[in-house]
């Protein structure tokens, strides 16, 4: 093990370092920060950089420590790193930039006191060919495989955008078909940007993931302005270029090519690179890659030279699948309010052949027992906390445990609105070919900015259709979208086997009924349902023909008042679509799985909305389906039109309506299967052509 | 745990609790299977223990729940009746899908894993995430 920390204790010096060790560990070395040494009140994104790495200490016996910014070591540091080395000697190798030698001889006096070893001490500043790269830390390239078909991308670093020209020209390379662009800047230029012209260019900000996670996306990397300040940029730099990328100086005088011969002067404006791109760059790619790759500077950084006695450690191997096991699949549904994300998942993965597909499933807790009840394997997250001070602390637990699960996945399936940092940077860190299920219907007053901006990560979203078409809106577009019908179970009970559930239902509850209702108002979390629940218990109680189940989620919270009433019984189960297909009258929010799996089942059905600002719009769906006669439809507060409505459904025939209705509408045909076929393609490496999966049919039922 | 909270937690405590209707519905859904294996990835890196509540001062304690009791109603008064009187967060690690203490409105995490070492890292890390030091 290789424990690394930094001679620095501000904010630029703990990014540095997590760089350091995110470049260590891609380059297959074990390393790995004291997690008492960098603790700290640091911003989101890097606690996601530092979070995989962080480890307990003492070191072992053969462990080593390496220390950049070594000019910088004062004794609070240096105590750190004392109780790293536990009272045993620690090897240490440190690096810095010195002001002279004797600065360099009081840091290695320093360091040998602390750690009760003579250290070794790699002054950065005297390489003469790293007079301006790599102060704090050494370079290390790491090398990932360039994509060989498809279209080459080009990562811009730090373009000029503030003239609206300079926009234009950007919207016009993004437009040229022969090459992909991507753009890396600041918080602020990425910010303004996506607000005023959307998602269609990817964006990214300089720390929003790590060198080794991007460089992998890029075939020719040009940069704007010089970048010896950035450790980040140097190692993104350094990895494009072991890689075999290009490397393009797009800065004013060119200055970064006078200094590295690797860069390739290009045009300092976005109006003249297209052209510039297309006629000299694109077609000789393999070529000037080749040459980059085969400079001594990139072949120094490719064997890790700047390491010095740390070069020669063990590296680690890089897993590997065992031969002839069937792919691997792991799929993340978000919770969400209800189990709707999970039940579309399970609907999916079981049409994944078996034989060929091992799928499992990082869940929330309240999805365990449904994901498991369906034969898959699942490992539970952790739910956001209201308690702790940072909203995504759990999510930094998840991302940990994703890491792990996903580390052999060859796909990765997401299921859900908002994509976590934990998602986002798992896929891009283990270059997962990652599948976005993302349902639409999304309400108008919902940014989901963060999320469409995340979807640059995906090599594929699936958008499972609504039942109605005026329902379905696109939200982005590009050659990653797909659309499937709906994803739905759409589970009916016929005859003999509806006759004989019924029968054991009265036997259970001892009691004889004309009509079975079945309430699922979902779990509570968006909104409180209670009163609604008492109202209908209330209702029902003056019948004497009914009898009521009230299905509460497997984990949800219950109220004492559900278990006063005679006709109603409270029940939980994890079958509930059985029992509503069961059912005289069902009375039930309008997620899209319960939405969909009332209309498919052709149950008899009441929609009552959840109307929470971060869910999806379901008062839409509750219109769609009322207005073709479908199903009932009654607004949360509208208590007595509900009773209005029980009554007209039980007793003047318009539940049975409703079921007539629903038999003869078309449908269009599920997307269960559509779905499984396009997460095949993507986990298998395919690359289908655009628009060759079968359209959408109508069926039509009855 | 804040007063509102406990008190929510009280109202729901009565002994029935709903009826599980699993056994007589799972065998008419055509997607049901022998029950899958709760995983738990194994996880090197250390979870950063909670530096930060909203509320100065939280402190949490945990519940270790191997399985789903059949006086879980009695077991949930006494837990609330410690949560108000010494003001403790009170975090349910449960080993099994369900505990029996989310009806009442009790934060419960998931302990998964194939073997004793792994449920063991698992609830490690859920410690760390709460801060827990006190494990009844």
């Amino acid at each position: 093990m290789i424990w690394c920390d930094t001679g620095g204790g501000e904010v630029a010096h703990i990014e540095d370092l997590a760089v350091f060790v995110a470049q260590l560990n891609a380059a297959g070395f074990a390393a790995a920060m004291d997690a008492r040494a960098v603790a700290g009140p640091w911003g989101r994104s890097l606690q996601f950089d530092l979070a995989p790495w962080l480890r307990e200490g003492p070191a072992a016996p053969g462990d080593r420590l390496a220390v950049i910014a070594a000019q910088q070591l004062g004794e609070a540091r240096l105590a750190g790193m004392r109780h790293l080395a536990g009272g045993a000697g620690l090897a240490c190798t440190a690096f810095g930039s010195f002001a002279s030698r004797q600065a360099a001889i009081g840091a290695q006096a320093r360091l040998a006191f602390a750690l009760g070893c003579e250290p070794d001490v790699i002054d950065l500043a005297t390489h003469h060919d790293q007079k301006w790269l790599g102060f704090d830390a050494p370079r290390i390239g790491v090398a990932r495989p360039l994509p060989e078909d498809g279209v080459p991308s080009v990562l811009l670093v730090g373009p000029p955008l503030q003239d609206p020209r300079d926009g234009a020209a950007l919207i016009g390379l993004s437009l040229m078909s022969s090459l992909r662009i991507a753009v890396l800047t600041d918080g602020k230029t990425k910010q303004a940007w996506t607000e005023a012209q959307g998602h269609a260019i990817p964006f990214y900000q300089y720390g929003e993931v790590p060198p080794a996670s991007i460089a992998h996306r890029v075939h020719a990397l040009a940069l704007f302005e010089p970048f010896q300040k950035s450790y980040r940029l140097q190692s993104l730099r350094a990895n494009v270029a072991v890689s075999g990328g290009v490397l393009l100086d797009c800065a004013q005088g060119h200055p970064i090519a006078a200094e590295d011969e690797a860069f390739v002067r290009a045009p300092v404006d976005l109006a003249g690179l297209g052209a510039f791109l297309a006629s000299e760059i694109l077609p000789n790619l393999a070529r000037i890659g080749a040459h980059v790759r085969g400079a001594a500077q990139t072949r120094r950084l490719a064997r890790h030279d700047a390491l010095g006695p740390l070069a020669g450690l063990t590296a680690l191997e890089p897993d590997a699948a065992p031969a002839g096991e069937p792919a691997r699949i792991v799929f993340m549904p978000t919770n969400g309010v209800g189990l709707g994300h999970a039940q579309r998942c399970r609907l999916v993965a079981g049409e994944l052949p078996a034989a060929r597909y091992a799928t499992d499933f990082a869940v929330f807790p309240s999805c365990m027992g449904l994901v498991r009840s369906y034969g898959f394997d699942a490992a539970p997250l952790v739910s956001r906390s209201p308690l702790h001070s940072h909203p995504h602390q759990n999510d930094l637990v998840n991302y940990l445990r994703l890491r792990s699960l996903t580390r052999s996945a060859d796909a990765f399936v997401f299921d859900g609105g908002y994509v976590f940092d934990s998602v986002y940077r798992t896929i891009l860190e283990h270059r997962l070919r990652a599948v976005w299920i993302r349902r639409g219907l999304w309400q108008k007053t919902q940014d989901n900015g963060i999320a469409l901006d995340r979807e640059k990560a995906f090599a594929r979203v699936i958008v499972p259709a609504e039942a109605f078409a005026e329902l379905n809106r696109p939200y982005s577009r590009g050659p990653q979208l797909r659309d499937v019908g709906p994803i739905v179970q759409g589970l009916r009970l016929e005859g003999a086997a509806r006759a004989r559930l019924r029968d054991e239902i009265g036997t259970r509850y001892g009691t004889a009924f004309r009509h079975l209702v079945v309430s699922q108002l979902g779990a509570g979390v968006a909104a409180d349902r209670h009163a609604q629940l008492q109202a209908i218990c209330a209702m029902l109680e003056r019948r004497t023909d009914v009898l009521h189940l009230l299905v509460i989620w497997p984990t949800a919270t219950v109220e004492a008042g559900w278990f006063c009433w005679q006709r109603s019984r409270v029940v939980r189960t994890l079958h509930a679509a059985v029992l509503a297909a069961a059912a005289d009258l069902c009375i039930s929010a309008a997620g899209y799985n319960s939405f969909h799996e009332a209309i498919y089942g052709g149950w008899p059905t009441i929609f009552l909305p959840q109307t929470g600002a971060f869910m999806d719009d379901q008062m839409a769906r509750c219109r769609a389906a009322a207005e073709r006669g479908l199903a009932g439809f009654v607004e949360p507060q509208e208590a007595l039109k509900l009773e209005r409505t029980v009554a007209r459904m039980l007793d003047d025939g318009a539940g049975a309506e409703t079921v007539r209705r629903l038999t003869s509408e078309a449908l269009p045909a599920p997307g269960n299967t559509d779905a499984a076929r396009l997460i095949e393609e993507i986990a298998d490496g395919r690359q289908p052509k655009s628009g060759d999966l079968r359209p959408d049919r109508t069926a039509r039922r009855g | 745990m804040d007063a509102n909270r406990s008190q929510e937690i009280c109202a729901r405590i009565v002994p029935r609790d709903a009826d599980d209707l699993d056994d007589m519905l799972r065998p008419h859904d055509p997607g049901h299977r022998p029950q899958g294996r709760a995983l738990f990835p194994d996880v090197e890196a250390a979870v950063p223990r909670i530096d930060a509540f909203k509320v100065q001062g939280t402190v949490c304690v945990g519940v270790r729940v191997e399985g789903h009791a059949a006086d879980v109603a009695d077991w949930a008064a006494r837990l609330a009746a410690f949560a108000l009187e010494r003001e403790v967060e009170i975090v349910i690690l449960a080993q099994t899908d369900v505990s029996g203490y989310e009806r009442f409105g009790f934060r419960v995490e998931r302990v998964a894993g194939g073997t004793p070492d792994l449920r063991a890292r698992c609830e490690d890390q859920i410690v760390r995430f709460w801060g827990i030091d006190l494990v009844l």
